[in-house]
């Protein structure tokens, strides 16, 4: 039996009429890079929400680390890493000081702290940014400081909603290769991301949301095995045909007749 | 390629006054919009009903009171009176749009010039739009009822009247929307909004000290030699040119209308290269990078308190610092001690007069406005977090803890401001220090009590407030809620104070306070507890209405 570090038992989240997330089960064990994808609005960032105490869910269980969350949410996240939606920065700091903030309130003593903060900003090349205030950052620069964030503590399980999404490609290729190190030594990483390519390529299992709901899981070759697409016979879906099949409504060609 | 018909079926041409109506509304949607949302959706309304109802009594009132002016003015010959009356039209035209532009933004022109309009449309549309703030409205009804006086009181001048009134609109509208533009382009960099509000906070605080802190000194000829230096400003000055073309011949009547058209064009021209700035799409960049090795920062450690409560307080100080309206309200405690002690009691003697309060006392309302002024950041604890709110709910640190660090770091603030208020005082004054035994006492109480209230009201009615700007950092039922909180407060040491003379038994106060701080304490320590359970419970809500 694999080691799940991840699991859902018929998890839900209501907002008033709206079901979010309807009965999700989920399983992800350990040194997974599981891409969570969906359309806009199926529920991502919701789950993602649960999954990392910002949200309660309505019913349904978590289990992370082999801890139930809704007991033991603070010993929890002391063993997560999380980039939200949001970012959550505190944008009024600079980021050496926001680095060096986050690592205490993740219990690091202030040596570790510090030290840890001046090779995150060198490795995520934000060392001329360093005594900026984080407010005056890029997109990409807040991004990055927020990733720089969710490792400070060197957690077991990396939470991250869109991390690629306004990184410019260097500083996509530098996320990529930490996050493969992360893998590699016994991490595991949960990513929501629109960019497709990002995911085939990095990410070992896939989850397919719509309408809050679990449309498809398992291995990129699992999911290959399981869609057929007329006329695609003998060659390898991509993710992006995968995902297109799973989800289907394309827009037809005849619509907006005027654009 | 070609454009299909189909593509430029139902496209209209629009003039000026079709993008003007758009606009407008726009306006009036983004404000249905905003009473939206159910728990602000009653406040706002009523407190929008309360101000318009304020406004057009006053603004009936005082335009009244302007074709008084008027007629009097015109009556009894007296352009000095015209004068007062113009440049106070002046003031409101002037200022009252900035103020009531930097605390209410509403529609960013910026983005207006992304739609097809073309430059002189630009312009057009936001000097229509400057008519349209309600300060400026007051401000045309002011002129025209001055105009309605002068007509009564003096026909002739009337008639003179009605050329330089038209020119010194035109100045005020093209003036005012020149600075405005001007501001909006300070005001849109972070760096410019926080040294504009620190160099008006500073400006208020020393006009403050100069007026009943150092001129006094003076005495009655020091103010007068004050105002007669400043004769040569008014009689060059839009009302003062527009007063002289009124009361004199035709000859500086020509010259006087010739100033003011200068004078509007001037203004004008700035606000056209401002508007073509915008409308060529300038772009705001905002500080310099710096290069070289990252230097290591250990964070703070106090004692007492665990690592993680110290970070938070780092935190929460490195914050509270940043925002200059709370370094002002940081130091104003000791400037006002300051104005005391320099002033000799003219402060004092002003604000109590016919109130039988012994000027001596004064020493204790410096420390008493050293605990309301930043009072705010404790009762509106998360106000700042903004979207870092998620982070306090992502790490591992406990509610508890959070807010014993945000209540730390207050008291921190407040022990400064309270060391600087006192050493001038103790320096500059003959202090009584019973009285500051027991002021110190009450202050305890005071902050305790704020801290068990603040903890409450952050976590049930947060208010999202912006660092360095000029916006309101508590609500309408915190600041209520506060107001009662202090006066609750200053009731019931002054009943211990009343009791302890009623029964001819000094000792009565220090012990009525500190029994009262001890009570106060164990309701502290309960609300602490009660604010973090709500803490916990409520993450999604608080962060809701944070941003």
């Amino acid at each position: 039996m694999p080691d799940a570090v991840i699991e859902t038992l018929s998890l839900r989240r209501a907002f008033g009429d709206l079901l979010a997330v309807d009965g999700l089960d989920l399983s992800v064990t350990r040194q997974q890079f599981f891409g969570f994808l969906g359309p806009n609005g199926a529920g991502k960032s919701t789950t993602i929400r649960m999954l990392t105490g910002l949200l309660k869910p309505t019913s349904g269980t978590i289990r992370v680390l082999g801890r139930d969350f809704s007991s033991d949410a603070v010993a929890i996240k002391q063993r997560i890493g999380v980039v939200p939606e949001g970012l959550a920065l505190f944008e009024r700091l600079t980021g050496n000081q926001l680095l060096n903030f986050v690592g205490r309130m993740y219990g690091l003593d202030r040596d570790t702290a510090a030290n840890r903060s001046v090779e995150l900003l060198e490795y995520m090349d934000l060392r001329d940014a360093a005594e900026q205030l984080v407010a005056d950052y890029s997109h990409g620069m807040k991004k990055k400081i927020a990733l720089a964030a969710a490792v400070i503590h060197s957690p077991e399980i990396l939470f991250l909603d869109e991390p690629f999404e306004g990184v410019d490609a260097v500083a996509a290729t530098t996320l990529k290769r930490m996050l493969q190190r992360f893998i590699q030594r016994g991490g595991t990483v949960f990513l929501t991301s629109h960019v497709l390519e990002v995911v085939e390529r990095l990410c070992t299992h896939v989850g397919i949301i719509q309408h809050g709901k679990l449309v498809a899981c398992g291995s990129i070759q699992e999911l290959r095995a399981g869609v057929s697409i007329p006329g695609a016979e003998g060659r390898q879906l991509t993710l992006e045909e995968i995902f297109l099949k799973v989800v289907g409504g394309v827009a037809r060609e005849d619509e907006l007749a005027w654009l | 390629m070609a454009v299909t018909a189909t593509a430029l079926a139902g496209r209209q041409p629009l003039r000026a006054a079709d993008h003007f109506r758009l606009l407008i509304a726009v306006r009036w949607q983004s404000y249905r919009n905003s009473l939206r949302k159910s728990s602000v959706k009653r406040a706002k309304f009523l407190a929008a009903a309360f101000t318009w109802l304020i406004a057009i009594i006053g603004g009936l009132g005082s335009a009244l009171a302007f074709v008084g002016f008027g007629y009097a003015a015109g009556s009894k010959g007296k352009s000095e009176v015209l004068g007062i009356g113009l440049f106070a039209v002046f003031l409101l035209w002037q200022f009252a749009p900035i103020l009531f532009e930097v605390t209410s933004p509403t529609i960013n022109f910026r983005d207006i010039a992304r739609y097809p309009v073309t430059l002189r449309t630009y312009y057009l549309l936001h000097l229509a739009f400057g008519l349209l703030d309600p300060s400026v409205l007051l401000s045309a009804t002011w002129l025209l009822s001055l105009w309605i006086g002068l007509l009564v009181g003096r026909p002739m001048w009337a008639l003179k009247a009605v050329l330089p009134f038209l020119a010194f609109a035109a100045f005020n509208l093209l003036s005012n929307r020149a600075v405005l533009s001007l501001l909006e382009r300070i005001l849109a960099t972070r760096r410019g909004r926080e040294r504009t509000l620190a160099l008006v906070m500073v400006l208020a605080m020393v006009a403050q000290v100069a007026i009943y802190g150092v001129l006094p000194r003076g005495g009655e000829a020091a103010v007068k030699h004050f105002f007669r230096s400043l004769l040569p400003i008014w009689v060059w000055s839009p009302p003062g040119v527009t007063t002289a073309a009124i009361s004199s011949g035709p000859a500086l009547f020509a010259a006087a209308i010739a100033a003011l058209i200068a004078y509007s064009l001037l203004a004008g021209w700035i606000l056209r290269g401002r508007l073509r700035a915008n409308f060529n799409g300038e772009s705001y960049s905002e500080s310099s990078r710096r290069s070289g090795a990252v230097q290591m920062q250990s964070g703070w450690s106090l004692p007492l308190v665990s690592e993680r409560i110290s970070a938070i307080v780092e935190k929460e100080v490195r914050y509270a610092l940043r925002d200059s309206r709370t370094l002002l309200n940081l130091a104003s405690p000791t400037g006002f001690a300051l104005t005391i002690v320099l002033g000799r009691g003219m402060f004092a003697r002003v604000m109590t007069q016919g109130m039988h309060i012994n000027i001596s006392n004064w020493q204790v309302h410096p420390s008493v406005a050293s605990l309301i002024f930043i009072s705010y950041l404790a009762y509106n604890s998360f106000g700042t977090d903004a979207s870092g709110f998620a982070r306090w709910a992502l790490s591992p640190a406990t509610s508890r803890d959070v807010l014993i660090g945000k209540n730390v770091a207050i008291c921190m603030l407040w022990t400064a401001s309270l060391l600087g208020v006192n050493v001038v005082l103790i320096a500059g004054m003959n202090l009584s220090y019973w009285l500051l035994l027991l002021t110190l006492l009450g202050v305890l109480y005071g902050g305790l009590a704020i801290l068990a209230a603040g903890n409450q009201l952050s976590v049930r009615i947060p208010t999202r407030f912006e660092v360095g700007a000029m916006t309101k950092n508590l609500s309408e039922g915190v600041m209520f809620a506060s107001m009662l909180l202090c006066a609750a407060v200053g009731a019931s040491i002054w009943l211990v104070y009343r009791l302890s003379r009623l029964l001819a038994a000094p000792w009565i106060t220090p012990v009525g306070i500190i029994a009262l701080t001890v009570i106060t304490a164990c309701l502290y320590v309960l609300s602490l507890r009660n604010a973090a359970r709500y803490l916990d419970r409520n993450i999604e809500k608080i962060s809701a209405e944070l941003q």
